[in-house]
Order: C-alpha cells, then sequence, then structure tokens
C-alpha cells in the first residue's frame, strides 16, 4: 500500500494553496511559499518592482528581466500560440480599462468606476511582444498580464521541485489550478473537489469529485472574481476578440492536461470560446466539465459520469 | 549613463571563465543558479561585466553611426535562485504547455490511495523454565493519520 500524504493550506499570489504530500508538509509549505514569492516579485501585476510592472512601465523600451519572468513570459506567449491569440498576454491595459487596476477588494469598494467605452480588441497583440535573451520589450500602448497562465505555470513549478528535491508525491492546488507529480513508479490516484467558487457558493452546481492519477487539472469561472463598472457587471476573463469580459454560454470550465498550464489554457479557453469550446476541446483530446449560465454540466472527452446522483 | 571601466583582474578573469565555458549570454547565469545561492561577488563581477560589453558595444555603434545609441542597461542585483533552471526549463516546454490529454480522470480511485496500515512490534515469546511467561502486550502505536480531504478546484 501507497502512503498516505499529508496536507496543509495557507494564502499566496492572492489565492488559497493547498499543499499534499508524502513527505513533510511543513517543509513543502516552506518552499512552496518560497517558489510563490519568487514567481509573486516576477510576475505580479500590482507590484511596482516586479518584472512584469517595470517592462510595462518602460513599454516600448528593452528592459532587463530575470531568468524566472523570462520562463512565464515565454510559457504566456507559447500558449498564445497554440490558442491561436485565444489567450493573449498582452491584455493588460483592457484590464486597467475595466476598472481592475488594483487588488480585487479595492475595485469592489469604488463607487466611481466608469462605464467603459471603446475597449480595444487584441488583434495579435502579444506578437508584438519581444523576447530577446535577458531583455523583454514591450510595444508601446501595451501592457503585460500573465494572469491568464502565470497561477497554473507556478502550481507546475512548485509540484515539480517539490518531487524533485525530496523524492515524495505531490499534489498542489494554486487557487484551484491543481499540478501533480510523483515518483515513476509509484501508480496514485489524488482526490479532487471541483467547485465553482472556493468552498461552493449556494448557487454553485453540486461539487463534483474525481480522481486524477497524473499531470494537472484546472477550473476557469466567470463567478468569482466580479465587479461592477458604471452599472455594468464585469469579470476578469477578456476576449481579445472584443476587449471585454467574455460573455458566452459557459460560467465555469473545469479541464485536464499533460501539465496545469495546459489544462488551465484549455479551461480558460473554453470560456472565450463560447459556442465553439466544445468542439475545440474534443479536437485537442482534452476531457472537461463545462457549466453553463443557467447551471447545466456538459461532460467533454473522457470526464467521467457522476459515481453519485446529484453530482455531475 | 557613463560608468568607469573596470579593471580585470585575475580572480574576476578566472570567475568569468568558469561562468562562460561551455555556455553563451544568459544561459551563463542561468547554469550558475542552478547550484543554488549565487555567490554576490561572482555574480556581481558578471553582472558588471556584461553592462560594460553592452556599453562598448552601443558606444562602437555610436560611433560608426554618427548617432547617439539609446542603451538600456539594468543591472540585476545578485538574487538566490529559489527554483531549479532544470525544473523550469521541464514545466515550460512548449510541449507540455499545449491542451490535450493528461492523466486519467475518473469518478472513483484507481489504485494506490488508500491508507498503509500501521506498523506494529510483536511481544516476546515465553523462555524456558518453570515459571509460565507473561506475554507482553504490543506497544500502543500511533493510529495513522486520517487522509487528507479533497484538493478544492475552483474559480478564484
Amino acid at each position: 500500500m501507497t502512503l498516505a500524504p499529508s496536507w496543509t493550506e495557507f494564502r499566496a499570489l492572492g489565492t488559497y494553496v493547498h499543499l499534499q504530500t508524502t513527505g513533510d508538509p511543513a517543509h513543502a509549505e516552506m518552499r512552496a511559499a518560497e517558489i510563490l514569492d519568487a514567481v509573486d516579485a516576477a510576475c505580479s501585476r500590482f507590484r511596482v518592482d516586479s518584472d512584469l510592472s517595470r517592462a510595462n512601465a518602460a513599454a516600448g523600451t528593452r528592459v532587463a528581466v530575470s531568468d524566472l519572468f523570462r520562463a512565464a513570459l515565454r510559457v504566456a506567449l507559447d500558449v498564445a500560440e497554440v490558442t491561436e491569440g485565444i489567450l493573449d498576454p498582452g491584455l493588460g491595459r483592457n484590464l486597467v480599462e475595466l476598472g481592475y487596476d488594483v487588488d480585487l477588494e479595492q475595485v469592489r469598494q469604488r463607487r466611481d468606476l466608469a462605464a467603459v467605452v471603446g475597449a480595444e480588441p487584441s488583434r495579435g497583440r502579444w506578437k508584438s511582444i519581444e523576447l530577446d535573451g535577458g531583455s523583454v520589450r514591450v510595444p508601446r500602448g501595451v501592457a503585460l498580464d500573465l494572469g491568464a497562465t502565470a497561477k497554473a505555470w507556478a502550481a507546475d513549478l512548485v509540484a515539480k521541485s517539490l518531487m524533485e528535491e525530496t523524492g515524495e508525491a505531490v499534489l498542489v492546488s494554486l487557487g484551484g489550478d491543481v499540478s501533480i507529480a510523483g515518483p515513476r513508479d509509484e501508480a496514485r490516484s489524488w482526490a479532487i473537489d471541483i467547485t465553482e467558487h472556493p468552498g461552493g457558493a449556494t448557487q454553485d452546481v453540486a461539487p463534483a469529485p474525481v480522481w486524477l492519477d497524473a499531470g494537472g487539472l484546472a477550473t476557469s469561472s466567470t463567478e468569482v472574481r466580479r465587479w461592477r463598472a458604471g452599472g455594468v457587471e464585469r469579470h476578469h476573463l477578456i476576449d481579445p476578440r472584443t476587449g471585454l469580459s467574455t460573455q458566452g454560454p459557459w460560467r465555469t470550465a473545469t479541464a485536464t492536461g499533460p501539465t496545469c498550464v495546459a489544462a488551465n489554457a484549455a479551461a480558460t479557453a473554453a470560456l472565450v470560446l463560447g459556442d465553439d469550446a466544445v468542439d475545440w476541446l474534443e479536437a485537442r483530446g482534452v476531457s472537461a466539465r463545462l457549466v453553463s449560465g443557467d447551471g447545466q454540466v456538459h461532460l467533454v472527452g473522457q470526464w467521467p459520469a457522476p459515481a453519485r446522483s446529484g453530482a455531475l | 549613463m557613463v560608468r568607469p571601466r573596470r579593471a580585470v583582474t585575475p580572480r574576476f578573469r578566472d570567475g568569468f571563465q568558469v561562468v562562460t565555458a561551455g555556455v553563451t549570454g544568459v544561459a551563463a547565469f542561468g547554469a550558475l543558479a542552478a547550484t543554488g545561492v549565487v555567490s554576490g561577488e561572482m555574480a556581481k563581477d558578471y553582472q558588471e561585466a556584461k553592462a560594460d560589453k553592452a556599453e562598448s558595444a552601443a558606444r562602437a555603434a555610436e560611433a560608426a553611426a554618427g548617432e547617439p545609441v539609446a542603451v538600456v542597461i539594468e543591472k540585476r542585483r545578485p538574487h538566490r535562485t529559489v527554483v531549479k533552471t532544470t525544473v523550469v526549463e521541464r514545466v515550460s516546454s512548449a510541449a507540455v504547455t499545449s491542451p490535450g490529454s493528461g492523466g486519467t480522470v475518473t469518478s472513483r480511485p484507481s489504485n494506490g490511495s488508500a491508507p498503509s496500515k500501521p506498523a506494529t512490534k510483536g511481544g516476546n515469546g515465553g523462555g524456558a523454565g518453570s515459571k509460565p511467561s507473561t506475554p507482553s502486550k504490543p506497544p500502543a502505536s500511533k493510529p495513522p493519520p486520517p487522509p487528507p480531504p479533497p484538493a478544492p478546484s475552483s474559480g478564484s
């Protein structure tokens, strides 16, 4: 029989971190926090000293950046390429124009957010971002935002780092982005509870418990990071084709993938693609669970039917 | 920004050669950083060498073109690398970041997820002799820790 994991929880990158490991959970938490602090220092849109903020502030010129940020941006640009721009790391200005320029709690407390007029679509903005050697050049008029990929990538970093350092099996859930790593000769399935809101909410569909044995799993939702601007409800997922919050039929998507980055890219792309999501996911062999605006659940690929009644 | 030219001391030269042997550009810093804490002195020397080199190239270009060339040079302060370069590369390659099929997702555990049984020590056997031996009780063993709750995956 395999060893049952221990677990711990803490907060980082503005969200919850749930960590399970067959090794020492205290050590795992310490290392995970260290890695997540480094990712925050590199990629945070809300820190003026982050590599991302410095690159945005110096738009039009080359800026030397850390290796970690360079890798994060490389991942974001690769995801933009494979999703044909559906996930675009150049939408930072759109988020700011929609009112999401500071921590979300502060945004929600504002009373003076104006309606958005003339949001600009991306039109392949990500292609103009230059990543060369140790420097980045963000074109004038463009601002980076790695919100679509950095959290999932951080989950992969933590899981793989801990496994490599300790040889122990690890599961990391970083705000719902789940990454698994473990010794090759150990078969193990991990229990994951899928909800729309953290901890579930009254209006959520019934939680869906599943077991995952490798790779990553991620849930994206338009239901959590929401605010009002000019009397209009907004949320944080931007459709690059319109420059505005997505308005498709799906409100929550959960997908699996070979890594958490891949899973998150699929889940987020599904919300942006809307009516085209199912065909897009099936064409790529992605297993997914989609929740429509009225609470209907649609299963894609190899996503399992519920084991008990009431949960899909 | 005008920076005084730095004298190439033997220590600096040898350290720089160690860093650049077999690798080029930023990869040199990454390779050095992968070993753990980056030495403050060596990292500082390496960064200054890079900055000097960039500035020299810019000056040469300026002299050739007859026009000022804007160079953005920003020295990176030495820092401790907390993630191994090999791990970063493994989770960042395009081959594994594309949406596709991942692990197997099921509605019940497939294998290897039950908690292990606690080990218990055996008692001592009775010895030869007229007195009947009292079998000793095995020491109380700690119950296994409860299994963790399911990991959450939600919007956030």
